[in-house]
């Protein structure tokens, strides 16, 4: 079972990321009110620790202030941009959006004020009652049959959503945290036995101190000194380029059982060379090598991460694969891909390195509490929280981000 | 026209408390020993902590002294190991060991319903299971009973 595209050449390693927007309603014309359950506070009006907490949100000329709930209420603490807020301000007594967003009328202006709607910034008239978040999926979206999960790694992505809709947190990052790890193998005695130190890892993987392995890297790839702030892995850069270790880049991950751990790191080092990688880094320590994304190799083009799945698939022919969840499979759940977000810099410093994994499930979470405290007629929370995420630009049936298949 | 909206992913309870406590338990979910690199600000403000197992998490802490240190476990290894809590456990008092207690407390909930949830499963769940199991045990009790009279006739 596969997610492959019908048109893919049997044999090939072939990645699928046909479109699957969701249909949005024509909402321009609806009546609208700022959620009461939300105060909009400008930026210098925040208490002085607030500010201090936030103070990197100063990076962005545009930004407003800060969409705080209400007491009682259960929504996430967002920021706004100016304009945000002044449609915010604009609606507090229900009513036709403002000439000034109806003058750009398009399926772009429409699909922002459908997301401000999903998100809970803004309530919509429907059926008389005035809605927002999950409750109001009726009223900006078109009614859709949910595909099922067509490859090993969509099922492993919806299981994680399903557990996640049954945890009972209220706290975002708390409930990424548990997408995130899901798949995660427990760290058993006998596990601990067999790779006790870093220093095990490496003498498996043969890169310790006169390791066969590491005398054949050292011809191509460099090993990067460990770096405090993500000191979880061993990376190694392709000889010649500059330093640099956050890189902009397609990433393969590749997700053997870690029984078979070197097996899979001598088959990415080989895929890795041969497609031109510019980097790869393998978990370092036994919690490294019970995660799903253990090891990842990153590409400058699609084509050449296409290239090395496919070596690598023909070498791990048979290999038991573990499988990383919300990633895009290809051919095999061995084999995934993504591609992380662009750095930002005018976020909280706890948002600024968000991986391709950690973007989506921050906003799978956001998502799943919104359709959990707020539910939608005849739609699970997780299936919202998937809906949710499609506006994003993410194939929600495949985990490919749509249109990033092209170099 | 653009409407740039950001998650924080913060818990709110804790951005907007008066009371800005240190709260280790925010530091990092995953808990994978955690380092706080210390309170960059000073008192009473942020604190950040990188995940030591590549996890990609940064997590804000409040933190009300200088710098502090915090280990946490991972859930991934905290099913086999509770050695890493005994250890760390001094290292935490006021509400971080309230809050420890009561993750605690629902861990052994969790534990307990798991526990029952698994006894369950192990009964058999169908009248078709209960027959097949009734006619092996008749079986074996024929077996223990022949094997019983012919070391009998041993005698």
């Amino acid at each position: 079972m596969t997610c492959t595209s019908t048109s893919s050449v049997p044999g090939t390693a072939k990645a699928s990321a046909a479109p699957q927007p969701l249909k949005l309603r024509p909402v321009l014309d609806g009546t609208f009110r700022a959620n009461p359950s939300y105060e909009l506070l400008s930026f210098d009006r925040l208490p002085v620790e607030q500010q201090e907490l936030f103070f990197s949100l100063k990076g962005d000329p545009n930004l407003y202030g800060i969409l705080r709930p209400r007491t009682g209420a259960r929504l996430p603490l967002k920021t706004a941009c100016r304009d945000t807020a002044l449609l915010f301000l604009s609606l507090q007594e229900s009513g036709k959006l403002p000439a000034f967003v109806t003058a750009a009328r398009g399926s772009q202006t429409n699909q922002e004020i459908a997301e401000l709607v999903l998100d809970g910034i803004l309530e919509i008239e429907h059926d008389g009652e005035m809605l927002h978040g999950a409750a109001a999926f009726a009223a900006v979206c078109e009614p859709e049959e949910m595909s099922g999960a067509n490859c090993e790694i969509a099922q492993l992505s919806r299981d994680a959503l399903l557990y996640a809709q049954a945890l009972p947190f209220s706290d975002p990052s708390l409930l990424s945290s548990r997408l995130y790890a899901y798949g995660r193998i427990p760290a058993t005695a006998q596990w601990k036995a067999k790779f006790p130190t870093s220093d095990a890892v490496r003498r498996h993987l043969q890169v310790g101190d006169r390791g066969k392995t590491a005398s054949q890297l050292a011809r191509h790839w460099t090993e990067l000194p460990a770096d405090p702030q993500n000191d979880g892995w061993i990376f190694w850069q392709r000889n010649r380029m500059a330093a640099g270790r956050r890189i902009e880049a397609y990433k393969l991950y590749l997700s053997p059982q870690p029984a078979f751990l070197r097996e899979g790191f001598e088959a990415l080092i080989a895929g890795a060379e041969s497609a031109g990688a510019m980097a790869f880094k393998v978990g370092k320590n036994l919690p490294g090598i019970l995660r799903p994304d253990k090891m990842i190799a990153y590409f400058t083009s699609f084509d050449r991460l296409q290239d090395a799945a496919e070596r690598i698939l023909r070498k791990l022919d048979g290999c038991p694969a573990q499988g990383v969840p919300f990633t895009a499979q290809i051919e095999s759940p061995l084999i995934s891909w993504g591609i992380d977000p662009p750095e930002e810099n005018d976020v909280p410093a706890w948002l600024v390195r968000q991986s391709w994994r950690l973007w989506v499930t921050n906003r799978l979470a956001i998502a799943l509490l919104s359709g959990r405290q707020n539910p939608p007629a005849n739609m699970e929370p997780w299936q919202f929280a998937l809906n949710r995420l499609s506006l994003e630009g993410v194939n929600t049936d495949t985990w490919a981000p749509i249109g990033k298949e092209q170099n | 026209m653009a409407f740039k909206v950001k998650d924080l992913m913060i818990d709110v309870t804790s951005a907007i408390s008066p009371a800005l406590q240190c709260h280790p338990t925010l530091i990092c979910h995953l808990g994978c020993t955690a380092a706080i690199t210390g309170c960059h600000l000073g008192c009473s403000y942020l604190a950040f902590s990188a995940c030591q197992f590549g996890c990609s998490f940064y997590y804000p802490s409040i933190c009300q002294g200088a710098s502090i240190t915090v280990t946490l476990t991972c859930p991934g290894s905290l099913v086999t190991d509770t050695g890493t809590i005994l250890q760390t456990l001094p290292q935490f008092s006021g509400q971080a060991l309230a809050n420890l207690k009561e993750q605690l407390k629902q861990a052994l909930d969790a534990a307990e319903k798991q526990q029952a949830a698994e006894a369950e499963t192990l009964k058999p769940q169908t009248v078709a299971d209960v027959e097949m199991l009734e006619s092996k045990l008749t079986a074996a009790l024929e077996e223990l009973r022949a094997r019983k009279a012919e070391l009998q006739k041993k005698k």
